[in-house]
């Protein structure tokens, strides 16, 4: 499957594929991450981000790995992004820094 | 548990998850709910608003978030199969059954999101329905039906003594030698053990601290089956029971007494100190040596009339002594454990038997009449309890059956709508068994919505239960929400779900296809469904009649029991509850001299206009009076037909404090009840209305009988000072037996109460009368400040709380009914536009046309509120000692609920009436 196939990507697929990069994370792992480092809290909710997980491993972006060491909480599963999922990640943002630079230099895209 | 103290909320959002398809719940459900609750706790949310916005996000997203994935796969916009289309489809065979189930399963949820509001009405019924006879439910489940926390509770029973002779007394406690006897006369019975209780004070370093010390027989832990948390169980070795010289010798030190703590106190008081074993500590003026710690949670449940502290912090065996001279009624409770395989019956006769004797062998129990009285230990704790609660669990369930009446109501409309659909899919060959389970399905489906939803409220409400409840009500803490109300909640919503189920499946597939096809709609809608819609409504409205009937008996014997004169002031009075270490204050000049004091400086207090002691106070467990004859003077009163007054203590100042009402003469004085002068008396005026019912009772004399429980008591002559107001103390709806004031100095007992007029503020009041009391006497604590209005309003707390409960109910069965009699007319209405059209089409006139359908609906109405009077007048004996002065077939309060029905039934109907008079005839003759 092409990486361009997947675009344009929702907005909270995007998020997962950012919020892992090139890590592994569990679901709580995600929502807290993103949350910190956007400083917003609830753009991510439970039932939206696991099921987004869900489908995301079936299409093959995100792929399941064994927890790192010392996590004995066996209930939490980690997830990795795959080959797909990096490339399907590059594209989205080539996507997405075309469009911003087009807005920079109409100057619609306020700085901060 | 997860989630905390906001385990409802997690509960919640768990519940929301059903919006997703089953396997992404079974793979991620646990996470979901975890990560929700683990961020619930990260933001720290203090208030319950905070929690519901945040729960309120969490399920719009996942319900979202499950529809949106459910509408992929339907579409198979995910390269899944979408699920295959339901309308014609369709099979009998065995085989399919669970895949069927799946399907109308999935097709019922579909269903429900295209018409969700209509759903979200009939869930939230049900919710409401079945969360708040859940939450009832889990009160009565924990007040009265879970076992006592002992070893084989149904074995054990309460053996008391009733004492004939004297009218109302209550029931008695069974003293020390009297016990021995039943002991030794009833095989039947394993073990007999008898505690009574005592506030008092525990004095270490720390200073002086209020404790409840439990006075227990050897058997008693035997008869519970307690093992000790720490240390070991007091054993029958360990008790050296006293002479009654030696506890009347001033100059007697007793020696060290074995004690169990409370594992409360232990962890409170002594941190969990595992040295405190063996070691010694002073309780009630007595050292006594620290042998065990009490299981956690320990608690002596008994009848509330037993006057047994439910929270007991130690315990040590009587010090009294088991002299022949304390046989008759004694204090406190005797339990008794059955002997393995021996039936109740067996013991209680060997109980008689021996009660028999007693009265054969001894004067006293002959003049006193002695009979022994027996209970299920939990009976006599559940008390008066039991009717209330099933009242109010009674009407929980009528609304319930009202909201179940309503929702199959509105299904069987439902279900006139889709007869054409039905009768497509029978014309095709569809069996009207699969179309009937499909129907029972989708019920099926409705209820457990409901009942999930139904959970989250409960959940909510038995909180909301507890602690508005009644302070009498027993054993509240053991409310919770166990498997044994899962269970209930079950079982309700599977039996509801095929009340409502059942009808809408017959009546809307027992369609003839052909006409149905060819029909108009509306036309073939069948007598059948019309006939049970117009049942139910009778019904709703004859229920809600029951409920309003019940609301309006408790409102009015509220407003009766609110109406009550005290006889005395409780705003503006505050007391403070004290208890004298009994070594110390064993002689009674030492006691007159304490409280003596304690009076003076207290009436000094800034603001303080009057200040009395007294032995108890009203509307408190501990309003100390004893029953004894009083008769002429000179008259011999120790006669078994001598006439019976309540007899009471009262200080100098208690009468102004308290509010009580001087009628005539004067109160006590500092010198009266000391001894060398004559007793002094003061009577409320219904003992002067008996005695001297037409003279002057002030200067007058009366023989009286002072401490009549322990032996023949003190007969002596009193003169009358004063004449009092009767004061209520036990209960506001029963006046008090005729009263005899006489002075607290007469006893002065070691457990006291000083009651305050006039100080601005109550807790400094009380922070002075400590000051004061450490400065006569460090060893006695202050304890209990209480308000008297608080006590008085307490008293009443019962009757409240079933009022109240009782107008929820009643307001939601009639919102209900009134929504169901909208539905059935307003349908109705639809059903017979045509009609109608054709009839203003001839000249009808609309007035007509509206009162038309205004009588349809009165006639209704007028047969549910008939049922409802009837049955109102059936069950209202029911609310017994609920009511107070007022009758349960009061003509008042029944003629006003029904008038309540009749106009809210009108008023449902109204809108509808005025619908149909305003019809446009050419319209209405072409709808459909």
């Amino acid at each position: 499957m092409n990486a361009h196939d997947f675009l344009p990507l929702s907005a909270p697929m995007y998020a997962v594929l950012i919020t892992i990069g090139d890590g592994a994370m569990h679901g709580l792992g995600i929502i807290q991450t993103f949350e910190e480092s956007t400083g917003q809290s609830g753009a991510l909710l439970p039932g939206s981000l696991y099921n987004t997980i869900a489908r995301m491993s079936k299409q093959g972006l995100l792929e399941e790995v064994a927890p790192p060491i010392g996590d004995r909480d066996d209930r939490k599963r980690y997830y990795a992004v795959t080959e797909l999922g990096r490339a399907v990640r590059s594209a989205e943002s080539a996507r997405l820094r075309t469009l911003l630079a087009l807005a920079d230099r109409g100057g619609l895209a306020p700085s901060s | 548990m997860s989630g905390g103290r906001h385990a409802w909320a997690v509960w919640a959002y768990r519940a929301s998850l059903i919006a997703f398809p089953v396997d992404v719940r079974r793979a991620h459900g646990e996470e979901m709910a975890s990560a929700f609750a683990h961020l619930l706790r990260a933001r720290e949310i203090q208030r319950p608003v905070g929690v519901i916005r945040f729960l309120a996000r969490g399920i719009a997203d996942s319900v979202a978030e499950g529809v949106r994935e459910r509408a992929r796969r339907a579409t198979g916009t995910d390269g899944r199969r979408p699920v295959r289309s339901r309308a014609v489809t369709g099979n009998d065979e065995e085989g399919m059954m669970w895949s069927d189930l799946k399907d109308d399963v999935l097709f019922t949820l579909r269903g429900f999101g295209r018409s969700s509001g209509a759903n979200l009405v009939l869930i939230l019924t049900l919710a409401l329905g079945i969360g708040a006879s859940t939450a009832v439910f889990s009160v009565l489940q924990g007040v009265l039906l879970r076992p006592l926390p002992y070893e084989e509770p149904g074995e054990l029973i309460t053996v008391r003594h009733e004492v004939t002779a004297i009218p109302n007394a209550g029931l008695q406690g069974i003293p020390g030698p009297d016990l021995l006897d039943y002991i030794d006369g009833t095989p039947s019975i394993e073990h007999l053990g008898s505690v009574f209780t005592l506030e008092t004070n525990l004095n270490d370093d720390r200073g002086a601290a209020r404790v409840t010390i439990g006075w227990v027989t050897p058997d008693f832990f035997d008869v519970l089956g307690v093992h000790a948390a720490a240390g070991r169980m007091l054993q029958r070795s360990d008790w050296t029971p006293r002479t009654r010289a030696q506890m009347e010798d001033p100059t007697f030190a007793p020696p060290p007494m074995p004690v169990m703590l409370s594992h409360e106190l232990w962890s409170d008081r002594f941190g969990a100190d595992p040295d405190l074993l063996g070691r010694s500590v002073t309780i009630n003026g007595t050292q006594m040596t620290v042998l065990g710690i009490m299981p956690v949670g320990f608690k002596v449940f008994a009848p509330a009339d037993a006057s047994i502290s439910p929270r007991i912090d130690a315990f040590s065996y009587m010090p009294l002594p088991m002299t022949e001279g304390q046989r008759g009624a004694g204090q406190g409770l005797a339990i008794a454990r059955l002997s393995d395989g021996a039936d109740v019956e067996q013991a209680v006769s060997e109980l008689e038997q021996v009660a028999a004797t007693l009265v054969e062998r001894h004067e006293r129990h002959a003049r006193l009449g002695t009979r022994v009285v027996t209970a299920p230990l939990l009976d006599g704790v559940v008390g008066q309890a039991r009717t209330f609660l099933w009242v109010l669990f009674g009407a929980i369930a009528v609304v319930l059956l009202i909201a179940v009446l309503n929702v199959a109501n509105l299904l069987l409309v439902r279900a006139r709508h889709r007869q054409q659909e039905f009768a497509v899919r029978i014309t095709l060959g569809v069996g009207r068994g699969r179309l009937i389970r499909q129907l029972l399905t989708e019920s099926a489906v409705l209820a457990s919505l409901g009942a999930t939803a139904g959970l989250a409220v409960a959940w909510v409400g038995v909180d909301v239960l507890v602690s508005f409840a009644p302070a009498d009500l027993p054993r509240l803490d053991t409310v919770h929400i166990d498997s044994g109300v899962l269970l209930f909640t079950a079982l309700t919503s599977s039996v509801a779900a095929l009340m409502f189920g059942v009808a809408p499946a017959l009546s809307s597939t027992s369609v003839d296809p052909a006409s149905m096809l060819h029909a108009r709609g509306g036309v073939g809608s069948g007598r059948f469904g019309v006939r049970v819609r117009q049942g139910m409504i009778v019904g709703e409205i004859a229920l809600s009649v029951l409920l309003v009937a019940g609301a309006g008996l408790l409102l009015r014997s509220f407003g009766e029991l609110a109406s009550v004169e005290p006889g005395y002031e409780p705003s503006g009075a505050v007391a403070v509850e004290l208890a004298l270490p009994f070594f110390t204050y064993r002689g009674l000049e030492s006691r007159q001299a304490f409280f003596q004091e304690l009076i003076e400086e207290a009436s000094s207090i800034p603001g303080v206009t009057a200040a009395g002691i007294a032995p108890g106070l009203p509307f408190t467990a501990r309003g100390y009076a004893w029953n004894g004859a009083y008769g002429d003077a000179g008259s011999d009163v120790t006669r078994d037909d001598a006439a019976r007054a309540q007899y009471r203590g009262a200080s100098p100042g208690f009468f102004e404090a308290l509010g009580a009402t001087l009628v005539d003469g004067r109160a006590f004085t500092s010198t009266d009840g000391l001894a060398g002068t004559e007793l002094a008396v003061v009577i409320d005026t219904r003992m002067a209305e008996i005695h001297w019912p037409e003279g002057v009772a002030v200067g007058g004399s009366l023989a009286v009988q002072l401490g009549a429980y322990i032996g023949p008591g003190r007969v002596t002559t009193a003169r009358v000072v004063g004449v009092v107001e009767p004061v209520r103390y036990a209960s506001l709806a029963e006046a008090e037996p005729p009263t005899i004031w006489v002075p607290f100095n007469e006893t002065a007992p070691l457990e006291a109460a000083l009651v305050l007029r006039g100080p601005g503020d109550p807790v400094a009041a009380a922070a002075e009368v400590r000051r004061i009391l450490r400065e006569i006497d460090p060893s006695a604590p202050v304890y209990a400040l209480r308000r008297l209005e608080d006590d008085l309003r307490a008293s009443t707390s019962r009757t409240r709380y079933a009022m109240l409960l009782m107008v929820v109910f009643a307001l939601s069965a009639l919102t209900l009914a009134a929504v169901g009699l909208y539905g059935v007319v307003a349908s109705s209405v639809q059903r017979r536009t045509r009609e109608i059209g054709v009839r203003i089409a001839l000249g009808a006139l609309r007035r007509n046309i509206g009162s038309m359908v205004l009588k349809e609906a009165a006639r209704l109405a007028a047969v549910g509120v008939a049922a409802g009077v009837l049955g109102a007048l059936i069950t209202g004996p029911v609310l017994g000692t609920l009511l107070y002065q007022v009758a349960p077939s009061d003509p008042l309060t029944l003629t006003l609920s029904a008038a309540v029905l009749g106009a809210v039934a009108l008023f449902a109907a109204w809108l509808p009436a005025t619908r149909a008079s305003r019809l446009d005839p050419v319209h209405a003759i072409r709808s459909e």
